[in-house]
């Protein structure tokens, strides 16, 4: 195709003329990139190093995620601190290596993606099988808590570092977000959770709700520690269903000191909603997360 | 752009080598460096081969490669973004020498935003919808048609009031 350049005959030129120059330009442009090399072979080189890299991470992501079930188990559901969710920092946010997902699932949501710490695990080691499923599980969660939450949370994404973990807002500020929902530890295996108590010089304010559906609920809201006059503030929602323990925790973005924009009440609407239930429901019957096997609230 | 991927391990290597010069314009006019763009299809296809077995199963795997050279794209930029405000400044590639329209149309293309710039070479160098590419780019197609208004606009000011006409030889 050959393209010509001309002086306009005059006029100003509409929308409709625009795309075609730019249109006819591009394709001037690319038809003049230089020649590439076959880029097949040194493709196929690095694509098989990075499915070696994948798969030698496997088996000690295994011990790992049985690690980090005790470690999550432990973590302090109340407490003068701020919510324990990990935000992605910007600069783990680079997503260098994501898996690509079926862009005709029209609830594609790209993950975020948070470097595991030394010897932690993240889903990426999970065995492809069980990555898929929690891919999947996390995407249509995400979706289920974009519709459900204040606007200013959406997008929700994935993060990869965990099924339970998401993070809101569009590119600032970032609002952390857990969904858990674990398998109850082994009756006799938990101590009962400590009393509601709210903590006003602490900034933790506990309450407990009997929802119509009948689930008692428990709402911590804690803020952290006050920094230029501000802290940020997040709400933990935890209950149990069936065979297991639910939480929904949304956390502030404590470098923008924003708090969580979402009131205690509207994330008890959150957890009614049949959509929601449905998540939990099925994150139940199929489990995604490792059994709860410490002691809650100890 | 591709043909369905066909089953099999040597699947990738036919459908690789069936959209990698398309891939590598596409990523050409995202970069407006051959190099670049040389980097980018090859991270895209190691990526596809490295998820192979889930990319020959998709409906789509032309949109798939697309998706990964876009996105792969975009994660690049907004870590050249952070280095930039954290570390030295770097330098925007130079366009290719070569005729002059080519040459404008690059150096109007890389000032644009990372993300309007992928919005442009999407919609009218890949001919997609308005709603591919904002579910592609994550964002409203409110937000792709105005972005790409006023993008259209900028290259349209800078290509200055030269009009296109085209022929087939």
């Amino acid at each position: 195709m050959h393209v010509f350049t001309d002086t306009p005959p005059g006029g100003e030129p509409g929308r409709d003329d625009r795309e075609p120059l730019i249109r006819a330009a591009m394709e001037r442009a690319a038809e003049d990139a230089p020649p590439p090399p076959d880029l097949v072979p040194v493709a196929l080189v690095r694509g098989r190093r990075r499915r070696a890299r994948s798969r030698a991470a496997i088996g000690a992501g295994v011990a790992a995620v049985a690690a980090l079930g005790v470690l999550g188990a432990t973590l302090p559901m109340w407490g003068g601190g701020a919510e324990p969710v990990r935000r992605a920092s910007a600069a783990s946010q680079i997503t260098p290596d994501p898996a690509p997902l079926d862009t005709s699932d029209p609830w594609l949501r790209f993950p975020v993606h948070i470097e595991p710490s030394p010897g932690e695990s993240s889903m990426a080691d999970l065995p492809e099988d069980e990555l898929s499923r929690q891919r999947v599980f996390q995407n249509e969660a995400a979706a289920v808590l974009e519709g459900l939450l204040p606007k200013a949370f959406a997008p929700i994404r994935p993060v990869d570092l965990d099924v339970s973990l998401y993070q809101g807002g569009p590119d600032g500020p970032d609002y952390p977000i857990t969904f858990s929902v674990r398998p109850k530890a082994a009756p006799g295996a938990a101590h009962a959770d400590p009393p509601c108590t709210s903590v006003l010089e602490k900034h933790l304010r506990c309450r407990e709700a009997t929802l119509p559906n009948g689930i008692t609920v428990r709402s911590v809201t804690a803020s952290g520690d006050e920094k230029e006059g501000k802290t940020v503030t997040g709400t933990t929602l935890t209950f149990e269903r069936r065979h297991s323990s639910v939480r929904l925790s949304v956390g502030g973005d404590d470098e923008a000191m924003v708090s969580a924009p979402v009131t205690t009440d509207q994330l008890l609407a959150v957890v009614q909603d049949a959509a929601f239930l449905e998540l939990v429901d099925y994150a139940d019957a199929h489990p995604m997360e490792p059994k709860e096997h410490a002691v809650r609230g100890g | 752009m591709f043909r369905r991927a066909s089953r099999g391990t040597d699947g990738f290597e036919e459908f690789a080598r069936a959209g990698q010069r398309r891939l590598y314009r596409t990523a050409y006019l995202l970069c407006g460096d051959a190099d670049a763009a040389r980097d980018l299809t090859q991270t895209t296809l190691a990526k596809l081969f490295q998820h192979w077995h889930r990319v020959r199963a998709a409906d789509h795997p032309d949109a798939y490669a697309r998706t990964v050279l876009t996105r792969t794209y975009m994660a690049e930029r907004r870590r050249r973004l952070r280095d930039l405000l954290a570390h030295t400044p770097i330098a925007a590639p130079a366009p290719e020498v070569g005729p002059e329209l080519t040459v404008t149309l690059l150096a109007a293309l890389a000032e644009l935003p990372p993300r309007a710039r992928a919005m442009v070479v999407l919609r009218y160098w890949e001919d997609l919808s308005v709603e591919t590419v904002a579910e592609l780019l994550r964002c409203s197609p409110s937000t792709v048609k105005s972005q790409c208004s006023r993008s259209l606009a900028t290259l349209r000011t800078r290509l200055g009031d030269a009009r296109l006409y085209t022929t087939r030889s």
